[in-house]
């Protein structure tokens, strides 16, 4: 018997659950890095090693560096995440291989040509 | 590196672990009473758990130059049958006086229910009346938010309870900041799927500091790695943070908290 969608859920409910949260660190982790190097303007490394930790009052939402012009915002892997995500939370099927093509490089139909092959 | 797993089942591990945890710097370890995957069916059983815990443990830690600490509770999940924790709580002291036994725990709630929280005071009873550290267990998943405020609020409206005694387990990134704020240890178990990652363990050490804070690999008969303090000093190294940041999470914070025990002894001493 093939499983229900209900059943499916339950079993991969925390496997997703989990994956979401580490997706959520990893973006928190780029925040923060980006916020201690606009306020601090140091040495990445030293963002954790105790002088420059941020206060606990800092460590909010409010003091996050989204969207704050950091270069890194605007790095290609990171609109990749960013549209990925995208596709997520849309409305459409077949994510697994959307998301695999958004983080291809495209192929192109002309290879043979640009490599001169066959080369006889 | 040298270090401490605060919070590791040892009972469901084998002998190869021991050696293993060994090998790769562990010199102490402390050892809650937990759930053991089923209800267990009465106070003996209890009894003769708290003796493993407290005797046949040491011993097979000994073996590999490990000290092994325990704590004695029965546990949020086996709460909800509330004659059997108040025998186990009853008999509970017979044990309080062994050697390896730093004091109550891991006790907290599971499904934030009305008789776990019972229980808990029970044993907060227990803890204040013994002058014994307490250590909390904080419920999983959709039920951790509410319940570790639950747990908080039972705690600090209690005016005879040292939060600086209290070690408050299984935090994640929408409850440490409460516990630390109140003056509480808090420590982060690293459990796949439903804890925490060590790169979030890692996370968390960044954005609060290293004051009062601890990791722990839980390790027990679920799906956990008893090396995941291992895991979390490898990503630290990686990420460029110093030796000493390191050993204050991973030794001198679990070394400087179990000290308020008589019985812990100093690893340096
Ligand atoms: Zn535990």
């Amino acid at each position: 018997m093939p499983r229900s969608p209900q059943q499916i859920l339950q079993n991969d409910y925390l496997i997703a659950r989990a994956k979401i949260i580490e997706v959520a660190a990893v973006l928190d982790r780029i925040d923060r890095a980006a916020a201690g190097s606009a306020n601090a303007q140091t040495d990445p490394l030293k963002l954790a090693t105790g002088s420059n930790v941020l206060s606990r009052s800092d460590a909010s939402p409010e003091a996050s560096a989204y969207g704050s012009g950091n270069a890194v915002y605007s790095d290609p892997s990171y609109q990749k995440i960013q549209n990925a995500i995208a596709i997520l939370s849309d409305k459409l099927p077949d994510k697994t291989r959307r998301i695999q093509e958004l983080l291809s490089r495209p192929y192109a139909p002309d290879w043979m040509q640009q490599f001169q092959l066959p080369a006889n | 590196m040298d270090y401490i797993d605060p919070h590791i089942h040892m009972v469901s591990r084998t002998t190869d672990d021991y050696e293993t945890l060994a090998k790769m710097g562990c010199v102490a370890m402390s050892e809650p009473a937990f759930w053991a995957g089923f209800d267990r069916g009465s106070v003996e059983s209890f009894r003769d758990y708290f003796r493993q815990l407290t005797d046949f443990e040491p011993k097979r830690a000994a073996q590999y130059g490990i000290r092994h600490y325990t704590w004695l509770c029965i546990n949020a999940k086996e709460a909800e049958n509330v004659s059997l924790s108040r025998e186990v709580i009853a008999m509970i002291p017979e044990f309080l006086d062994a050697p390896n036994v730093l004091g109550i725990g891991e006790i907290g709630l599971n499904k934030n229910t009305r008789n776990e929280a019972t229980i808990f005071l029970e044993h907060v009873e227990l803890a204040v009346k013994y002058n014994q550290q307490i250590l909390i267990h904080t419920p999983h998943l959709e039920d951790k938010y509410q319940g570790t405020r639950m747990i908080l609020d039972m705690l600090t409206q209690d005016s005879r309870i040292d939060p600086s005694r209290v070690l408050v387990d299984h935090v994640e990134e929408h409850t440490i900041r409460e516990v630390l704020d109140r003056g509480f240890w808090a420590g982060m178990t690293m459990y796949p799927i439903s804890k925490c990652t060590p790169q979030r363990a890692a996370d968390m050490i960044e954005t609060y500091g290293t004051e009062r804070l601890m990791a722990n690999s839980a390790g027990d008969w679920g799906p956990s790695k008893p090396t995941a303090i291992p895991d979390l000093i490898l990503e630290l190294k990686q990420r460029g943070h110093s030796r000493d940041l390191i050993e204050k999470v991973v030794y001198q914070n679990p070394n400087q908290f179990f000290q308020q025990s008589q019985k812990w002894k100093s690893i340096a001493n």
